[in-house]
């Protein structure tokens, strides 16, 4: 089992008052599944993708990750957990405008401490298996939002993940692009066996997926498997 | 629309409230700096300027003849008194001449028959001084003030000092020049003046009548003379009416003396005289360099320390632009021209600078007593006779200042387009960030320099107070009185006196007394100093070969001599019982002993090769060749010898008291001013790397700030603390390093350049340029750090957050 969450919660205390975000989530995910978390505004989908993204603490509850207790484990061990198995995709690209194509890619690659030739031989190949090769030394904002998202997916992938937690990944972009992405979502989940969770509102992005998360108001309501 | 802007501007320095802090703390700091310079220039500039009358006044000055420095005739203030009648009967429009000199002896005065003390700044004047210079009376008028011989007139502070309220006028007291040579006078005061408005050249506590002296052609009196005209003239034509008058005048006088005083006068150059007017005396002085130049370096300093504060502010507001971008697109939105806003960033700028204004006047009107102590100055912000000038002076600097720092800022902020700043997706701060850049490369180029230079200047002055001077001052004073052998035999006989001496080579007095001396067949202008037996030994010469003088040779006192080192040294060496002769050969002196050379001037010049020639005096008679007795005792029972010695003295000469300092006093005051310049280069070194630091600290949070997406995604993408720490970091770094690389080249010129001011100096440290790179990268770490921590602490969540 690749991730397991049991009784998570997550809730802000004001005065007193609690104010859920997370209550009660209990499931599963196992290696190769292509997850979509759906649902309303406000419902804790992004609360829930940066607890499974070790970027947020839950109040409650007991995460495994690959078999090991998340929470038990001391920052240090925690960033060298999901730097070497997590890979992210943002809504909003988050590259960095300071840094060209290729540099931006290898940024992950630095931090795993790759070295030089190897980085550069990874950053090559991803750029020719995404034809981006003449993009290589443009800046991010010379590019358009789908070229852009398509940096942001080779950077989480460069570093070899055996997970990527995608945040409404095509909610910037148009449709043709979106449908784009979403293919090669589908490519890398079910070539290379791929683990995908994505949080996304979009009924046609989710049916790329082999199953949904219904959230409601910090609940699962619903747990639907596609295949 | 004003009241708008100024309570938005109010909210915005209120919403930032620490960094408006350290903006307008650092730019107090630097104002307050600057502030002194504007005063000290303002009290310079106001000298003499106490009457409109004085605009009438003239100095007469006249080129000097008989000492030429280097083949050229000087100006001088002082002229032939005879000037005074020529220029009264000679010119047109002439109200009234004088002449006004300021005695060169201590002088001690006895008031209603208590003890003796002594006073300085005593003047003396003939009876016209009051004629030209309008001064107001307390008491007394100026017509009767200086009518009679022995008529004396006190300055406003002096009559309070002694005379209390009381009306001194009428009352006799008693001055005397110096023992036994002088007599003493009795003065009655004649008039209390009040005290001018303005600094003065005559700072007289006393002003007398200055003794009535019959001028001949082989008789001359040099002395400052004044002229009054009734109206202010023109320059160019009145001196060469008085020209046309003197120039017949003084030939005829040189050729009654069948001498030319100089190949000065052969190569077709003239006499001169010429009229300056009285406010010129202090400005430019003659022999002397004039307050500006004196003042320069601080000048320098002050506006260095003030750049560097406007470069924070500037650095501060154009940092802050991210965080206003989003304000002015919806102003622009709403339909602010860009004039308006440039006029609200520029009220925001000013108002800062107002605020620092007030705070740096509280500073300097806090520091204001200690630094006035330090320069012996009387420097006041609030001035009767400045107060507005300072106010029109301080409003122009502010103005100034405001539109040095904020034009940038507000033409930079303004600029924004609205439709791209409300997308969201504004370019973060990247524009002007060079500059920014530039600028605090700027600011960390003066804080290494000045940080390199202290240390070196430091070392130097620390090397040459623990330099031997070749003797040793301790346990010796030196008494400016002529003493007779029945005298000087009685303090011999104090208990504790080991020595009582003649050595006109002292730290207070050293006339250069040359003589020619031939050796080898070669005749060498040789610097001569007279000593008696005991003269050597009595300031701890130090003897490197042979003996000093001694009562058992008889030839001591005319027959030998003993040389220092570097006359051996310029003779080629071993010097011991060889001949030297002077006079024509007439005379032939042998070298007994050579000691080390006797650094009495200090370490700044060479001391230069010297002979010390002994004489039989025990003590001297002499007042005006400069021979000083010193007597030399038992440090330990110092009292004892200083309370005897005063005893003996006031059986002597009761209306003269003793008059005597330490010699280690006098050495150490050598110092002083390379001393006072250490500190005031140490203060501004504090100053303008602290104001550098603080500079670079809101910055480096401010850029922090901005990068935090950066950061944030760079955590996401497995960045540990340490990657992130030395990202933040190592731009500043490499501008640190920069700057030290422009710094060290500078700064070297700079330092080489103070450094070849003193014959006896440190080489070139290495040292302080390592200390100063190792230093500044290391504080620069740590400013930044403090910023940094909270950047790598920070929830990555937070920031990547889509809005």
């Amino acid at each position: 089992m690749m991730i397991e969450l049991k009784n998570i919660e997550k809730y802000y205390a004001n005065k007193g008052v609690k104010s859920y975000i997370l209550r009660h989530i209990t499931t599963s995910i196992k290696q190769g599944e292509f997850v979509s978390i759906m649902g309303p505004s406000g419902a804790g989908k992004s609360t829930l993708l940066n607890i499974l993204g070790m970027l947020e603490e839950p109040t409650y509850g007991d995460y495994e990750f690959m078999g090991e207790n998340v929470l038990s484990l001391n920052e240090r061990k925690r960033i060298d957990l999901y730097r070497s198995h997590i890979g992210f995709v943002f809504q909003a690209y988050h590259l960095i405008d300071e840094m060209t194509v290729a540099e931006n890619i290898e940024a992950p690659l630095l931090y795993k401490k790759i070295g030089s030739a190897e980085r550069k031989s990874r950053v090559a190949d991803i750029l020719d298996r995404f034809s981006m090769v003449a993009k290589r030394d443009l800046f991010p904002n010379q590019l358009s939002g789908g070229q852009q998202q398509l940096v942001g997916i080779a950077r989480a992938l460069v570093a070899q993940p055996s997970i990527i937690l995608a945040d409404e990944p095509t909610g910037n972009l148009q449709s043709v692009q979106a449908i784009q992405i979403m293919e090669l979502f589908k490519r890398l989940n079910e070539e290379e066996g791929m683990t995908i969770i994505q949080v996304t509102h979009s009924e046609i992005n989710a049916g790329y997926g082999s199953r949904i998360l219904h959230l409601l108001d910090g609940i699962i309501k619903e747990d639907v498997n596609l295949k | 629309m004003f009241k708008l802007n100024l309570k938005i501007a109010l909210r915005n320095l209120y919403k930032n409230k620490a960094y408006t802090a350290i903006n307008i703390a650092g730019l107090a700091l630097g104002l307050a700096g600057f502030i002194f310079i504007l005063l000290y220039i303002n009290y310079e500039k106001s000298y003499d300027t106490w009457d409109k009358e004085l605009d009438k006044v003239y100095q007469v000055q006249e080129l000097d003849l008989f000492s030429l420095k280097e083949g050229k005739a000087e100006w001088r203030g002082e002229s032939d008194g005879r000037l005074r009648e020529m220029i009264k009967a000679g010119l047109p429009n002439v109200v009234a001449v004088t002449h006004v000199y300021e005695a060169e002896q201590d002088e001690a005065i006895v008031i209603d028959n208590k003890g003796a003390f002594f006073i300085n700044d005593v003047q003396r004047a003939d009876s016209m001084f009051f004629s030209v210079f309008p001064y107001k009376f307390i008491h007394g008028n100026p017509a009767g003030a200086l009518r009679n011989l022995n008529d004396m007139v006190i300055s406003e502070d002096f009559a309070k000092k002694y005379f209390g309220d009381v009306n001194p006028v009428g009352k006799v007291v008693k001055l005397t020049s110096q023992a036994w040579v002088n007599q003493t006078t009795h003065y009655t005061i004649t008039g209390v003046i009040a005290k001018p408005e303005t600094p003065s050249i005559f700072d007289f506590n006393v002003l007398v009548q200055a003794p009535n002296l019959k001028f001949t052609d082989r008789a001359l009196y040099f002395r400052p003379n004044y002229v009054k005209f009734s109206e202010k003239q023109n320059e160019q034509n009145i001196n060469q009416s008085l020209q046309k008058i003197y120039e017949p005048f003084r030939a005829a006088m040189l050729k009654k003396w069948k001498w030319s005083p100089s190949e000065y006068l052969k190569n077709g150059n003239k006499p001169a005289v010429r009229l300056k007017p009285f406010y010129s005396v202090h400005q430019e002085p003659l022999q002397q360099e004039d307050w500006l130049k004196q003042l320069k370096p601080i000048i320098l300093l002050s506006s260095l320390l003030l750049l560097i504060s406007i470069i924070n502010f500037m650095n501060m507001f154009t940092a802050q632009a991210v965080s206003r971008a989003k304000e002015v697109g919806i102003r622009k939105v709403t339909g602010a021209s860009r004039a308006s806003l440039i006029k609200q960033f520029l009220l925001e700028t000013a108002l800062q600078c107002f605020c620092a204004l007030i705070l740096g006047v509280i500073l300097l009107e806090l520091f204001l007593p200690y630094l006035n102590e330090q320069f012996s100055l009387a420097l006041s912000i609030a001035d009767s006779y400045s107060i507005g000038l300072v106010s029109l002076q301080l409003i122009g600097l502010v103005t100034l200042i405001t539109l040095l720092s904020g034009i940038y800022p507000a033409i930079f902020l303004s600029s924004y387009d609205p439709h791209n700043v409300l997308k969201g997706n504004f370019a973060q701060g990247k524009k002007g960030s060079k500059l920014r850049v530039a600028l605090v490369g700027m600011q960390f180029v003066i804080a290494v320099g000045f940080f390199i230079g202290i240390l070196i200047i430091s070392s130097q002055i620390k090397y040459m107070e623990s330099r031997d001077p070749g003797f040793d001052p301790t346990g010796i004073i030196y008494v400016n009185e002529p003493m007779n052998k029945v005298l000087s035999d009685r303090i011999r006989n104090i208990e504790g006196v080991k020595y009582v001496a003649v050595n006109n080579g002292n730290v207070r007095r050293h006339p250069n007394i040359t003589a020619d001396y031939k050796y080898n067949n070669e005749v060498k202008e040789l610097n001569t100093v007279f000593v008696n037996l005991e003269g050597l030994q009595a300031v701890g010469a130090k003897l490197i070969n042979g003996r000093f003088f001694d009562k058992l040779h008889k030839q001591d006192t005319s027959r030998t001599v003993i040389i220092n080192e570097s006359l051996e040294k310029l003779y080629g060496g071993d010097m011991l019982n060889k001949y030297i002769t002077y006079n024509n050969d007439s005379v032939r002196v042998q070298v007994v002993g050579i000691i080390k050379d006797i650094q009495v001037t200090g370490f700044d010049k060479v001391s230069p090769p010297t002979i010390y020639t002994a004489s039989e005096f025990n003590a001297t008679d002499y007042t005006n060749d400069g021979f000083a007795n010193l007597v030399t005792y038992d440090t330990k029972k110092e009292k004892h010898v200083l309370a005897e010695f005063n005893k003996i003295w006031r059986q002597a000469s009761p209306d003269y008291p003793l008059s005597f300092s330490f010699l280690e006093h006098d050495f150490k005051k050598l110092f002083v001013s390379h001393e006072r310049f250490k500190q005031m280069v140490k203060l501004f070194s504090l100053l303008s790397i602290s104001l550098s630091m603080i500079g670079l600290f809101s910055l480096a949070a401010f850029m922090t700030r901005q990068r935090t997406k950066e950061i944030a995604i760079r955590k996401v993408l497995g960045a540990d603390d340490k990657d992130i720490f030395f990202l933040l970091n190592k731009g500043y770094l490499w501008l640190m390093l920069g700057a030290n690389v422009v710094a060290c080249p500078l700064i070297y010129i700079a330092v080489q350049h103070w450094l070849a001011g003193f014959a006896y100096r440190i080489e070139m440290p290495v040292f302080p340029f390592l200390i100063a790179f190792i230093v500044s990268i290391l504080v620069t770490a740590l400013t930044v750090s403090v910023q940094v921590k909270n950047a790598v602490k920070a929830n990555p969540v937070d920031a990547l957050k889509y809005e």
